[in-house]
Formats: C-alpha cells, structure tokens, sequence
C-alpha cells in the first residue's frame, strides 16, 4: 500500500448479519473498491462503540467509516471514541447500514454502493486546520444544574466554513455568502469576509452559494459530496439518489442518501448531476419547520426544485425526476429509466460547472434549445444597453465570477460576456453609473443558445487618447455622457484632449 | 459518553501547562531545554489523559513526538528567528502590516491588556509570542484559583479575559506564523509547536465561548 495516499479504515457492526447484511462480504467489496482501504468486522460494535477506540489505535487512518446497524441517536457519540484515539471529528462518517439497505430488495447491492459512497467521501477529506472545527455540546437546550457547571460538558464537534481570502471578492463587493447565510454569521468588514464563529450553525449555505469556492468548509466541501456521489452510482447506477438533510431520519426504499449539512446547500447543480450519472431521479429532502436554517430554506430548496422540474420539462423530460421530499414525506418508488448512459459530469463546484452540466443535460436528451426564465435559475444574462454604456468597466470590476469582462485592444475599449459564468448575482446592476438609464439589466435565465455561444462583446467603443502622450483619455462613449452633461460647460480641449497622467504638459 | 465529565478545575490547570511550556518552546533555548520540556510535558499528561478526546490532543502528541526526536537547538532556533534575511517574526506586531503605525498599535493594545490583568511586561518584545502565551498561562492559573475557591464571579471574570485575549491576540496572528513555520520546516520542532499553539487556542477561544454561555444563560447552548 502507498503511504502516501490517504488511508481509510472502515469497520463494519458483525451484528449487520440480522439486518440481511453480510458484513464480511461488504469488507471484501469495499477494499476491493477502492485503494488504501482497511475494512474489519467487528463483533457487537453497535453495542460496544468503545472498541472503535482501539480499532482506530491500530490502524491509524485518516479517516473512518463506521457501519452500524441503526442511526444512533447521540450522533457525536461515535464519533467521539474515534477522537479519543486521536482521528479529527471531521474524518468519522456513520452509515446506518441495517436501516438503510436491510429492507432493500437487493440489500447487499444498497449496502456496498453507501459503503463506497462514504469511502470515497473520506478519501475527498481535504487538509485540515483548527479553525475548521470548533466543540459544541453533545445534545442542546438542557438546563444545566450547578454541579453539571463545575464540570466540562460532553463535547461534540461541528465544522466552520473558512474563507480562503486570496479567492474571495469581497474586495470587489461580492457579498453572496453574507446575504446566503441565515444566522448572521457572516460578515464584510472592510472588504474582508468574516465568520462569526458562535453564530454558525454549519449548514453550508455559503459554501455553496459562493461561485468562487472561497469558502472551505470540510467535510460537507462540494467536493466531498461529488466524490461520494460518483462512487455510490458507480455501484448503483440506476438508483434514485436523494440528498438529505442530516437532521432527518435517513430515508429506506431504493433511494440511496446523501448527506447533506442542510438541504438549503443544495444547488441547482447538485440536484442535476447524479442525473448524467445515471441516476433515474433525484430528491431533496428536507428536516421541515425545525431547519436551523431558519423558515427561509424551504422556499429556497422549493424554488431549486421548482427550477429543475421546469429545465426538465422544457428538455421534454418527465418533471417527477427531481422531486422534494418535505419533512415527513416518505419517497416513492421510482418507474423511470435513466435519462442516459452515464456520462462524466462536470464538477458541480467550479465556475462554469452548472454551465456545462446544463448543456450536457440538453445534448444527452437530443432536447432542442431553451431558454427558461426563472427566479431560481442558477445562470443569468447581463443585458447591456451600448447606447446607454459608457465602458467605465464598474460592472466588470464588481464581478464575482469574471461573467463580465473588461478589457482594451488595438480596436478600443470591450465589454465582454460570458454567459456560462453569470450566476445572477446582480452585483453589477447598482456598480453601475448609468444604471438609471438602463445600461446594464440582469435576467435570471437558463437560455442554451447563450451558453453554446460562449463569450461573445456586448459593448465595443473607440478611445480618445492624449493628444500630447497618446495615453487614453477615455471611451467615445464617456466623453459623450459627460458633455451631455455638463452641456455648455464640457471643454473638449481640457477633458477630452489631455490625459489625466500627463495633463498635456511638456 | 463515558469518562468525559472532566472537571473544569482539571482542564483549566491542564491549559496552563500546555501555555507555559508551549510559551517555553519560543524562547532561545537552552542546553537542558529539551529534558526540562520533555519532563513538564510528562506531568501534563496526567490532566491530558482526561480530555484526551478534545480536537486538539493530536496536534499536542505530534508535536510531543517532534521534541522526543528534534531536541531544540540554539543554531535552528537563530536561523528560523533572527536570521538577519528571512527570519520569521516572533512578535504579533510584525504580523500587524508593514507600517510602524500598525505595528505600535498591536503593541500598545497588548501592553494595555497586561496592565489591565495587573501585571507590567518587562520583555523587550510584550508581543513576542512566548510572552503572550506566558500570559495567556498566567490568566488560566487565576481561572484555576477561582475555581477551586468556587468564586462564580472570578471564574466568569477569568474566562472573559482569556477569551478577549485569544479573540484580540493570539488568534490573529498564531494562524499566520503557523502557516510560515509549515512552509519554512514542515516537519521541524518550531512548526509543530506552532501548530499545537494554534490548535489548542482556537478550541479554546470556542470552549470558553462555549462555556461563557453556558454559565450565564444556564441552559447548554
């Protein structure tokens, strides 16, 4: 084995055998599966969690995977044996393999696809530090007598997104995650994102609402769950998938689970990418009126569902293949067949990812060009009035995701756009100066000839330079504004002549 | 879970041994420097065995397991720290920006901080990083004899302190010289013991938080 890859050791409940479940055959499976994997079966583990203690000892891995027969209630509880053993509460996953495959009809399939799902989960764990957890208290809200004060209350852990400051644009006024998140955690002082600790409640929200992956949150990264994702339906492709708030009770039926720290995270891209994976529907499903995410989750996952269900229906597809599963809701089996054979998709994270997905969805169904305006659309459309702009460049300085592009050439000044990478912010909207006058609108909106099209000049102009330094003044376009006006005021010898470096003087 | 009701007495005394000897580690050592860390670190472990489930233990063992293997010297220690070219700064203040307006300012805040806690520093450098957390150490010995002499009021007193300390200190800057340890010697003594330093304040800057609610609320929060 390679030391240097990342070693996960999986153990796996001998009781698992009452739950139709061969717990040895699952251990073969899962090191089979994939590399620098330790599986064991442990007798009883259910019953006495404290031997993962000396398990985790022994192997020293980076990260576990506990299969257990039921979801425990005191969910920190296992994980707290492994950190006693030393392993980062960030690195334990537990699968509930007894409630979620043993009532499947082909329970050992489920069970080796979760297995999988969870290992390849664990080998995403990216690197890391102590500020991406923080303790919390194992069980909330009880009243705490005088003596439970003296002493150190049980401890679980929870991650803390960080924001990587060198990718975040703040700097340019970007504030998608301040407005995503829904405690207030988040906060732009002096253009500097930062996390109020206390106040998040790791629901990841802002993880996924950043289009510029600034916020690193282990062990709910986007890259974590697409891992977990690609290995799951590799081993059952024609599964329905349904992400799952970790509140709530795991879903049984054929859906395989995903995990999910709160169905708020969950974008547009993330419900249609298990669909290229061969996936022949997908759920949300969601903890209801109890969400610590506040009552504004709902609307939000109806509104990205919502949106999917109409993409879907406008590519001539059947609606029901992305579906909300509301708190108690119970999912229904699924009749459909896999939209395609499975297809790579693109990472649900990177910028133009949900470009990319989109218009693979729309080859993969032979489905003709569409252009669906909707509130939740996860792309939009800068629409630029050249007769109102005057290329100051204030849009394209503002842009979180370089949707908007400015730039000089040999011809003058350009506005470029590149609808794959607009996510509809708005954010250029009030940077602009002629706003008022309508020079730059933005559309929530999901049109495939756009995207096909890629980047393409919304507004050119010539330059007025320097008569003395040949420098550049400014746009045609500006200095046209600014005599509008400043009417008889505007001094074409001062302010369109003479550059603002050498003034014209010698 | 079993074995985790610590008493707080324990842990508080624990964290004032791991600030002092960690506060020990940056300063210019010595020839015995190593045998008086290593012993110190073994009267540790008795109050660390009983939170040996917090976050930050690993980070401890691993670099326990550094100083058994790379005792410190004065050559390395010279070289990472004064060496007149790329020395990686010791003092909070350099880690402020690059004027001297910034920088006066950090020392002056954590000068102000000392004189509140009633103590004068005589160190050259009051925000050099052995001194923060020497005084860091010292604020959990005062939270450790309110404790045992069951002063609620001392106890909440002490903790504020301490957390006020991590929020406006150490934890602006202990992330940024960890950071130029791990790249300067990734698997050296110094870089280890900044990562130890980094791990047990954030969890500590959380825990105090954590328990300053607690304590004024009633309710776990």
């Amino acid at each position: 084995m390679n030391r240097s890859e990342p070693v996960v050791l999986v153990l796996l409940c001998g009781d698992l055998v009452g739950h139709r479940l061969d717990p040895h055959t699952l251990a073969r499976q899962v090191m089979a599966d994939a590399p620098a994997v330790t599986a064991r079966v442990v007798p009883g583990l259910c019953a006495h969690l404290h031997r993962v203690t000396s398990a985790v000892r022994a192997a020293t891995p980076r990260a576990l995977v506990l299969a257990l027969c039921e979801r425990w209630q005191a969910q920190g509880e296992p994980e707290g044996y492994a950190r006693r053993a030393g392993l980062s509460p960030l690195a334990v996953q537990v699968v509930p393999l007894g409630t979620l495959a043993g009532n499947d009809p082909s329970p050992m399939a489920k069970a080796r696809a979760l297995l999988s799902g969870a290992v390849a989960r664990a080998r995403a764990l990216p690197p890391l530090t102590p500020e991406h957890i923080r303790p919390v208290p194992l069980g909330r809200g009880g009243r705490v007598g005088r003596r439970a004060l003296l002493t150190l209350p049980p401890l679980t852990y929870q991650p803390v997104p960080v924001v990587e400051h060198g990718r975040c644009a703040a700097a340019q006024g970007c504030r998608i995650c301040v407005a995503a998140c829904p405690h207030r955690a988040l906060a732009a002082i002096d253009d500097v994102v930062r996390v109020r600790r206390d106040a998040c409640t790791a629901c990841g929200r802002c993880l996924t609402a950043c289009p510029r992956e600034a916020i690193q949150m282990p062990g709910w990264s986007q890259a974590e769950t697409a891992a977990q994702v690609t290995a799951a339906l590799t081993h059952a492709p024609h599964r329905p998938l349904v992400w799952q708030c970790d509140r709530r009770p795991p879903s049984g039926g054929a859906w395989l689970p995903v995990p999910v720290s709160c169905a708020g995270a969950v974008t547009v891209a993330m419900l249609l990418q298990p669909l290229l994976l061969g996936a022949p529907a997908v759920a949300l499903a969601h903890c209801g009126d109890g969400c610590r995410s506040g009552t504004g989750m709902a609307g939000t996952v109806e509104d990205r569902v919502a949106f999917c269900r109409a993409l879907l229906a406008a590519m001539g597809q059947s609606p029901e293949r992305v579906r909300l599963a509301r708190a108690t809701e119970e999912l229904p089996v699924v009749d459909l067949p896999p939209l395609s054979a499975p297809v790579t998709p693109p990472a649900a994270g990177e910028p133009e990812g949900t470009a990319r997905l989109i218009t693979e969805l729309v080859s993969v169904t032979a489905a003709p060009p569409l252009r669906l305006e909707h509130a939740a659309s996860p792309l939009g459309e800068a629409v630029v009035d050249p007769a109102a702009c005057t290329l100051c460049g204030s849009c394209a300085a503002t842009c979180p995701t370089g949707a908007l592009e400015y730039g000089e050439d040999d011809a003058g000044l350009t506005l470029r756009f590149d609808p794959r990478r607009c996510v509809a912010c708005g954010q250029c909207v009030p940077a602009c100066p002629e706003r008022e006058r309508g020079a730059i609108r933005v559309h929530a909106v999901t049109d495939t000839t756009l995207l096909n099209g890629g980047t393409r000049t919304v507004v050119r102009d010539a330059i007025v330079r320097c008569r003395r330094c040949g420098g550049p003044v400014a746009s045609q376009a500006m200095l046209r504004r600014i005599a509008d006006l400043l009417g008889s005021a505007f001094r074409p010898e001062v302010m369109a002549e003479r550059c603002a470096d050498c003034r014209g003087l010698p | 879970m079993r074995g985790e009701r610590v008493r707080l007495v324990h842990l508080a005394r624990a964290r004032q041994g791991l600030y002092r000897l960690l506060g020990a580690v940056f300063l210019p050592p010595q020839v015995e420097s190593a045998a008086v860390m290593r012993a110190a670190a073994g009267l540790l472990e008795r109050d660390l065995q009983r939170v040996c489930s917090l976050s930050f233990v690993p980070v401890w063992r691993e670099f326990l397991a550094v100083l058994e293997r790379v005792p410190p010297t004065i050559d390395r220690y010279l070289a990472l720290f004064a060496a007149p070219a790329d020395a990686v700064p010791l003092c909070a203040s350099r880690y402020a920006g690059a004027d001297a307006a910034s920088q006066a300012a950090v020392v002056a805040a954590v000068q102000d901080t000392y004189r509140r806690a009633g103590l004068r520093a005589r160190a050259q450098e009051p925000d050099h990083l052995a001194t923060e957390l020497e005084f860091l150490s010292f604020l959990c010995g005062q939270e450790v004899e309110a404790r045992v002499q069951r002063a609620p009021r001392a106890v909440r007193d002490a903790l504020e302190r301490q957390l006020g300390f991590l929020d406006e200190h150490l934890c602006l800057w202990l992330p940024l010289l960890a950071a130029r340890l791990a790249r300067r010697e990734p698997h050296g003594l110094y870089a280890a013991a900044a990562a130890a330093a980094w791990a047990v304040a954030v969890h500590d800057r959380d825990l105090l938080a954590l328990l300053i609610r607690r304590d004024s609320l009633g309710v776990c929060p």
